[in-house]
């Protein structure tokens, strides 16, 4: 045999130290497992206590009570393998002492006649030899990493489980050929998730029905859906699991040839996948099954020429629960980048680039996730970060989706997992969360009509901003109309659904998504670095492994800790007081990304990063000049998008330098307000930062404009037009300092007459005036947020609720189209949104505080449209009267 | 390697089956039964030839089931060390490849593979290459078996293509 001979070192359980006192082999001769090789002697427990204590007594031993000197016990090292020794190592020789820090090293050398490189379910792959027996010197399986050379299960490295393993030498020897394979191709290894990586998949039935109108034109999210493709995959179901009676309208959806699927590729995904395979080599791991991963495969690459069959399939990968790479790269990681949506299955992975979870189709997160732990990742970018319509909020899909009944702490068992699995896909198909959702969304329109229309911005919170403005300015309007015509019965999801994602004023389904651009740049960088540093390699024999220049496993590490060098953190009100620092994720998400953490202010740090405002860190740290306060989730967009966000989009407490106390109250409220708002608090957080610091947003549109930074300024562009920001100056500052001045028991007094007077202002100039709106129009928001007892500083902002109260006047642009529902809507919708709709809002939104408030609201009905509901009741009591007269008249007579 | 085994499989019949059909019956739950299965012991049950007794049905007092020893005659296919079969690969990978010869997956590792026989991994599909003989998937191979693993209702095959007149079946 051609092989060099195998190397037998010491088990790690002898009693070490032990003494060689006899070798019983010779080079030359034949062992067999089992065949002794050396003896050697060692020292028990007992009798290393008794030679202490005869050494405190300060006596030898006394033979005569059959105490002894040195080592009381002996035993022999047997041998693993069969074959020919070959010879001992140099320093072996007879009364050599050997420690437990030497076991791992090779003493012996064997000539086998086959090493078992590759075993097919136990058999050698080479000799045919069963290999499976067990005896006493069978190694633990998990004991079998150091390098005995004894038979063990070995890895699996195919992507296929076919019971075929290999041993760690082997599995070094394919490495390296793997190794070699990409070196001359230039390429490295690409392992791709994919369910809300690169594709998402679906089981609800709405899908079929909108794509099945995609011809007619009908449906809002015919353009979403039209590169979506469907498949049927029978239930995992355990064996002997017999299903529960199908109900009757499903019997269509889940028949016997399975359930269909609907997987809606990430935009870009053709693009990625091509320009990937240029300089990886592809390999999919998914948590779903086989049969999953090779239908949503044949979708995006029917051709099989980028994947070529390396599909990994929670079948094969043996956990249900975690990825791991060593399953398929054993020995040699080094030339593995990951991407993936969730961080949590990868554990510790330097491999890995999470990536922004794609999530189409709302509410429904990851079908293949039931065995997973809950995510407790970070949360996801907000969506100003990424794009205006990316991925939605962590706490708006964790809102909407019916969360798998699977995701509690522990994870479940297999068994469980497939019968909540498929529990979960038919409670999906069932309950049809996007039908619902869209109807929700239709509903929330109807009933306001067109006047809706005055809502389609781009981004949710704003369109509040303009709503109170009640000014759609006429450059708005024929966006809303473009936007109309694209689907007939255009939707928005009203903003009063508080999980809906700032993209909610599109169909429902938003097709728009960069995360894909993005990968790909990180991923080119990652060859380029990594290539630019193995041909920099002078000298490299190709039998080591890499240098650790060539390593992904320290290129993407210093990658990310290029995104936040230079930045030392401070944390405010984002660690729990009861953890240590040091151990929270944020902390060392910071640190991975490059950044200094501290625990205390002090000079030298550069960024307060908090989730309130006015705690003794902000307050503290803006008195260090140069140090940028920013919300937290300025923190949380730049690790997630590799970027160091430009801090002006975040910062907490813009308004402090430059005006009275009073002002970051404001700013505070106005953000607390917003905050409270749901889902997309925090986008609409920055959005509202945005608005009033205007010209800061401005700035931070136009630089660094990539692709979905372009489409990102163009919306905030469309904003504008609320001619919300621009009016925010010190104009406004001293009105509103007039405002706060105001006795507080004159509620809404003079605001009311503010407000009259900016409605009668034409909304397209910017009006100093209009800026105070911007702050109110978060308002009506309240009555969705939790009445918080920390929050001292929502006081004023109910004092201006009345503000709420104005209808649009004669004077606003108001398409012609809309103006008319006002009375509508007065009048068949008493209850309802409470919030799109400013005719009733003061009825609606006001709840608790309406008794407070009555004197206002009476002031606020006396004025525009609200008459014809005086009207309606004055007629009333008229004809009641009259009826009352009529009856009088009838008794007299 | 192919066998005429004389064989028995124990049938127990339902009572709702009692009746003119019940011979039919039987034989058609002979045929699902054991056709397509493997033990460890014969091998591969490839087709029941005949069925030469039936059996007398004796009701099993405690639940009124009817239960036939029935004999039968079967093809077999109990592969054999050392024996040469062919077989048609269905997967190729950098550990070696897999075919199957009828029922039987045989896994030749890329170590019994021919010196000159190299893994290409960038090819489309995947294959072994040498001077002149691809192994893809589909291709057909002749293959000598090194050793079979036997277990209870399992065989797994080893086999070697790395000898004279081993290796890719030409179809000219």
């Amino acid at each position: 045999m051609s092989d060099p001979p195998t190397q037998l070192s010491l088990p790690p359980t002898l009693p070490y130290p032990i003494a060689i006192t006899r070798l019983l082999v010779a080079p030359g001769n034949s062992v067999k497992r089992g065949s002794p090789l050396l003896e050697y002697s060692f020292m028990s427990k007992e009798q290393r206590e008794a030679i202490s204590k005869r050494q405190k007594e300060g006596r030898r031993a006394d033979i005569s009570k059959g105490e002894i000197e040195g080592d009381d016990g002996s035993g022999t090292w047997d041998c693993l393998v069969d074959g020919e020794v070959a010879g001992w190592e140099g320093w072996i020789k007879v009364g050599v002492r050997i420690e437990r820090r030497q076991s791992s090293q090779p003493l012996l050398n064997v000539h086998q006649p086959c090493s078992h490189p590759v075993q097919l379910h136990g058999m050698c792959g080479v000799c045919g030899a069963d290999l499976t027996e067990d005896d006493y010197l069978s190694v633990p399986a998990q004991a079998s990493s150091s390098n005995q050379a004894g038979p063990s299960r070995g890895f699996e490295v195919t992507h296929d489980s076919m019971g075929v393993t290999v041993s760690k030498d082997e599995a070094h020897r394919l490495d390296n050929l793997t190794r070699d394979a990409l070196l001359s191709s230039r390429k490295l290894s690409l392992i791709v998730d994919l369910d809300q990586t690169i594709i998402h998949t679906t089981v609800d039935p709405t899908v079929a029905e909108w794509m099945d109108e995609i011809d007619q034109e009908r449906n809002p999210n015919t353009d979403a859906l039209k590169d979506v493709a469907r498949f049927q995959i029978a239930d995992d179901l355990p064996p002997g699991y017999v299903k529960p009676k199908i109900k009757p309208g499903q019997e269509k959806m889940i028949q016997m040839q399975g359930r269909w699927y609907f997987t809606k590729p990430r935009p870009g995904l053709q693009k990625f996948l091509d320009e990937m395979s240029e300089l990886y080599e592809m390999h999919v791991y998914t948590m779903g099954t086989r049969s999953y991963a090779d239908a949503i495969c044949n979708v995006i690459d029917p051709d099989g020429k980028i994947f070529a069959g390396r599909i990994l399939s929670r079948d094969e990968s043996g956990s249900f629960s975690s990825k791991n790479l060593k399953r398929l790269f054993p020995t040699d990681t080094s030339m593995v980048v990951v991407i993936d949506d969730r961080s949590d299955v990868w554990a510790d992975c330097p491999n890995l680039v999470k990536v922004v979870p794609y999530d189409f189709f709302l509410g429904i997160g990851d079908i293949n996730s039931s065995f997973l732990p809950k995510n407790k990742s970070t949360p996801s970018p907000s969506s100003t970060a990424t794009s205006p319509t990316a991925a939605s909020s962590p706490a708006s899909s964790s809102d909407l989706s019916t969360p798998p009944p699977a995701t509690s702490e522990d994870v479940p068992s297999i068994e469980d997992g497939l019968l909540l699995k498929a529990k979960l896909l038919d409670d999906l198909s069932e309950s049809r969360p996007l039908a619902k959702m869209q109807e929700k969304l239709e509903h929330d329109i109807q009933p306001d009509g067109e006047r809706d229309k005055v809502d389609v911005f781009p981004i949710g919170a704003k369109s509040e901003t303009d709503e109170v403005d009640g000014a759609p300015t006429g450059q708005t309007a024929p966006d809303v109309e473009v936007e109309q015509n694209e689907g007939a019965s255009e939707s928005t999801l009203s903003p009063t659904i508080p999980s809906t994602p700032p993209r909610a004023k599109k169909p429902l389904l938003n097709p728009i998504d960069y995360e894909l651009l993005r990968v790909t740049d990180i991923l080119t960088e990652i060859h380029h670095r990594f290539y630019r540093a193995f041909d920099s390699l002078e000298s490299w024999d190709p039998s080591t492994s890499l240098p650790m220049s060539c390593d992904v496993e320290f290129i993407i590490p210093e990658l990310k800790s290029k995104v936040l060098e230079g930045c030392n953190l401070v944390f405010s009100g984002l660690i729990p007081q009861a953890v240590n620092p040091e151990t929270t994720e944020i902390w060392q998400n910071a640190e991975t990304f490059g950044a200094l953490c501290s625990l205390s202010v002090h000079p030298r740090i550069t960024h307060c990063v908090t989730a309130t405002l006015n705690t003794e860190k902000t307050y503290k740290s803006s008195r260090i000049p140069d140090v940028k306060i920013v919300w937290a989730n300025w923190f949380w967009d730049s690790i997630a998008l590799w970027n160091r966000q430009d801090e002006n989009k975040y910062l907490a407490q813009k308004e402090k330098q430059r005006s009275d106390p009073t002002t970051p109250v404001l700013v505070a409220e106005v953000l607390e307000n917003t905050n409270r708002n749901g889902s997309n608090g925090e986008s609409s957080l920055v959005q509202n930062v945005d608005n009033i610091d205007q010209k800061e947003k401005k700035d931070s549109a136009d630089d660094g404009l990539d692709g979905p930074r372009e489409e990102e300024g163009e919306y905030e562009d469309m904003d504008d037009d609320a001619q919300v920001g621009k009016g925010w100056d010190e104009g406004a500052d001293a009105e509103w300092d007039a405002f706060m001045a105001e006795d507080d028991d004159d509620e809404g007094y003079g605001t009311d007459s503010g407000s009259v007077r900016s409605i009668n202002t034409a909304p397209s100039t910017p009006s100093k005036k209009r800026v105070r709106y911007a702050d109110e129009e978060s308002l009506p928001l309240e009555d969705f947020k939790d009445p918080s007892p920390t929050d001292p500083d929502d006081q004023p902002a109910k004092r201006r609720k009345p503000l709420l109260l104005e209808a649009a006047t004669e004077n606003d642009q108001i398409p012609a189209e809309n103006r008319f529902q006002y009375k509508d809507k007065g009048k068949d919708k008493g209850q309802g949104t409470g919030k799109t709709d400013d005719s009733h809002v003061p009825v609606v939104t006001r709840g608790e505080e309406e008794e407070k408030d009555v004197d206002e609201q009476s002031v606020a009905e006396t004025e525009g449209t609200e008459g014809a509901e005086q009207d309606e009741f004055a007629m009333m009591l008229m004809d009641s009267l009259a009826n009352g007269e009529e009856a009088e008249g009838e008794e007299e007579e | 390697m192919f066998f005429l085994r004389e064989l028995t499989h124990t049938i127990l019949l339902h009572p709702s089956y009692f009746g003119a059909q019940l011979e039919d019956y039987l034989r058609q739950k002979l045929y699902e039964d054991v056709e397509g299965t493997c033990s460890g012991k014969h091998g591969y049950i490839i087709s029941v030839i005949t069925i030469s007794d039936i059996g007398e049905g004796k009701i099993i007092p405690s639940t009124g089931q009817a239960k036939f020893k029935t004999t039968y005659t079967a093809i077999v296919m109990k592969p054999f060390k050392g024996e040469v079969v062919d077989g048609k690969v269905i997967n190729v990978n950098k550990m070696g490849f897999l075919a199957m010869v009828g029922p039987l997956q045989v896994f030749v590792s890329s170590h019994l593979t021919h010196g000159d026989m190299k893994y290409d991994p960038n090819a489309s599909p995947p294959c072994y290459r040498s001077n002149d003989e691809i192994i893809q998937k589909d291709t057909k191979v002749r293959m000598q078996i090194v050793g079979c693993r036997v277990e209870a209702n399992d065989i797994f095959a080893i086999g070697t293509i790395k000898k004279d007149f081993l290796g890719q079946i030409r179809e000219d």
